[in-house]
């Protein structure tokens, strides 16, 4: 029986060394202070400051998409290329354990890039964010984070297994962030549409972060939170089978080159 | 001085490149379900902040600005592709060869500009007619020119761009992406220019996106065909000093690469 903790801190340990110096990371931080000024602009413009805390939690979660879409494309691929798979498939760590560790590294961008959100819409529109239930501002955007990873790992885990998929990568980012509703909230939607973005695991941390950022207490924040993780529980061990098949299949047909 | 003739065939074969890297990108199916879907997804995206905020007249005004803001999305795809010659080792062949750099690339990513016209002209013509605009038939060719014009200006746009990426392409997607979203807060697409300081204003003078974004305003307000005409002149303007601007940019970076400064490593 393997422990799948090494893999998980060995993955998780590499992914935070690699994250200082990798453009890809920069990449996905380019977005978020110009989607503050974008989502700030607009509700400001329409004498709607009420809204302002919104602006800083869509740029933050979109960071956290782009590079899960990003990593998950990229991340063993790479490892491929750089000769590194091979070794890692035949070393006693759980690869599906390494994978998630290392795309939980990558979401550490999130930290940044709500500071770049926060940053922008003080310094340029003197709108400071004020936190006003920490715990479950932290404790969102934890779950959320994770929650990300675990569906980045199962994301991996098709781009792997069907190549083919890989021509969609590009075109998730744009629907996601509508139906999970980042920035616009998904209760606003028609109702078909809402039961559809109650799937995604990104439409409850949204919601939570928004209401983690109000005043007025929190709803149901550990039932919510519960849904976030519960949704990232079921993305980690689809992806988790996934890619342990895929792994025995490559082994046995001698494949794993053709990755 | 190079000739009418030269030039034409110098487009032409270089777009040969360019429809042939569109074929091999995308399949129909993928253009059309991944593509467009997400393109389309963007427009409904941004309008659904209209929606938001509570102000139908504002919702018009942002979908309008984000159907047309496709164009520079898409264009901006240009700054990646004038780097794929670097790639795959054909950029020294081009620089040994006697061909005009700025007419090459011009030609070469010709691709995006023409599936831009499509794209933008379905998200303009689909997608706000959901958020309360509706076109008559003849506004229907009128905004189709416009969008071609307001694509092939940002494309030119988009190729000084190239010309810097192709120095640095590792930062190519970290340009395009820097310019789109400049593009986009910018513009007037998503609030009125009014709304920021003078200099963003001049500087939003310099963007296709804008004098684009103008003329359909006003085909969709019912501006006259003078004011529409101005629009289309100025989208014309913009987008001509930004291809002379990639035009000698090209020359520069060729040159430097000739004599062995950088560019083909």
């Amino acid at each position: 029986m393997r422990p799948p903790a090494p893999g998980f801190g060995l993955g998780f340990a590499f992914q935070t060394r690699r994250l200082a110096r990798s453009v890809d990371s920069y990449f996905a931080l380019v977005g978020a202070p110009f989607f503050t000024i974008v989502f700030l602009s607009m509700v400001l413009h329409s004498d709607r400051a009420d809204l302002a805390s919104y602006t800083v939690v869509a740029p933050t979660l979109m960071t956290l998409w782009t590079a899960a879409l990003m990593f998950s494309g990229e991340m063993i691929s790479e490892d491929r290329e750089n000769g590194r798979l091979e070794p890692l498939v035949a070393s006693p760590v759980s690869f599906p354990m390494l994978v998630f560790g290392r795309l939980c590294g990558a979401m550490l961008v999130s930290v940044p890039a709500f500071g770049l959100a926060i940053g922008v819409a003080g310094l340029f529109f003197g709108f400071w964010v004020t936190i006003h239930h920490p715990v479950v501002f932290v404790l969102a955007i934890a779950a959320t984070a994770l929650s990300t990873a675990a569906t980045a790992t199962a994301l991996s885990a098709v781009f792997i297994a069907a190549p083919g998929a890989r021509i969609v990568q590009n075109t998730l980012s744009m629907p996601v962030f509508l139906l999970s509703g980042v920035m616009v909230p998904v209760a606003l939607f028609p109702g078909w549409l809402e039961g559809l973005s109650r799937v995604l695991y990104l439409s409850w941390g949204a919601d939570l972060l928004r209401d983690a950022l109000a005043p007025e207490p929190v709803e149901s924040a550990a039932l919510r939170l519960a849904a976030v993780v519960l949704l990232g529980a079921l993305a980690l061990a689809f992806g988790s089978a996934t890619l342990v098949r895929f792994l025995r299949r490559a082994r046995a047909k001698g494949t794993l080159t053709r990755v | 001085m190079i000739s009418p003739a030269r030039t034409a065939a110098t487009v032409r074969q270089a777009a040969v490149l360019a429809r042939t890297d569109l074929s091999v990108v995308y399949t129909w199916r993928t253009w059309l379900f991944g593509w467009l879907v997400r393109l389309l997804t963007q427009v409904v995206f941004y309008s659904m902040v209209g929606v938001l905020v509570g102000d139908p007249e504002y919702t018009v005004y942002v979908v309008l600005g984000a159907a047309v803001l496709v164009c520079v999305a898409e264009t901006m795809l240009a700054t990646a592709s004038t780097c794929w010659d670097k790639h795959q080792g054909t950029l020294g062949l081009l620089a040994a060869s006697p061909v005009e750099p700025g007419l090459f690339f011009f030609g070469r990513s010709l691709g995006w500009p023409a599936s831009t016209t499509v794209t933008t002209s379905v998200a303009l013509l689909a997608v706000p007619p959901f958020f309360g605009v509706t076109w008559s038939p003849w506004q229907v060719p009128v905004l189709v020119g416009v969008v071609a014009l307001t694509a092939l200006s940002s494309y030119c746009m988009t190729l000084l761009l190239g010309s810097v990426a192709l120095v640095f392409s590792q930062a190519r997607n970290v340009i395009s992406t820097i310019a789109t979203l400049y593009v986009t807060a910018f513009s007037g697409a998503m609030v009125p220019l009014e709304y920021w300081p003078v200099p963003i204003r001049r500087v939003a003078q310099a963007l296709p996106a804008t004098h684009g974004l103008e003329a359909v305003r006003l085909v969709e307000g019912g501006g006259s065909a003078v004011q529409v005409l101005a629009s289309l002149g100025l989208t014309a303007l913009v987008g001509l000093g930004w291809f002379t601007a990639a035009f000698f940019s090209f020359r520069l970076v060729f040159a430097r690469a000739r004599t062995g400064g950088g560019a083909l490593d």
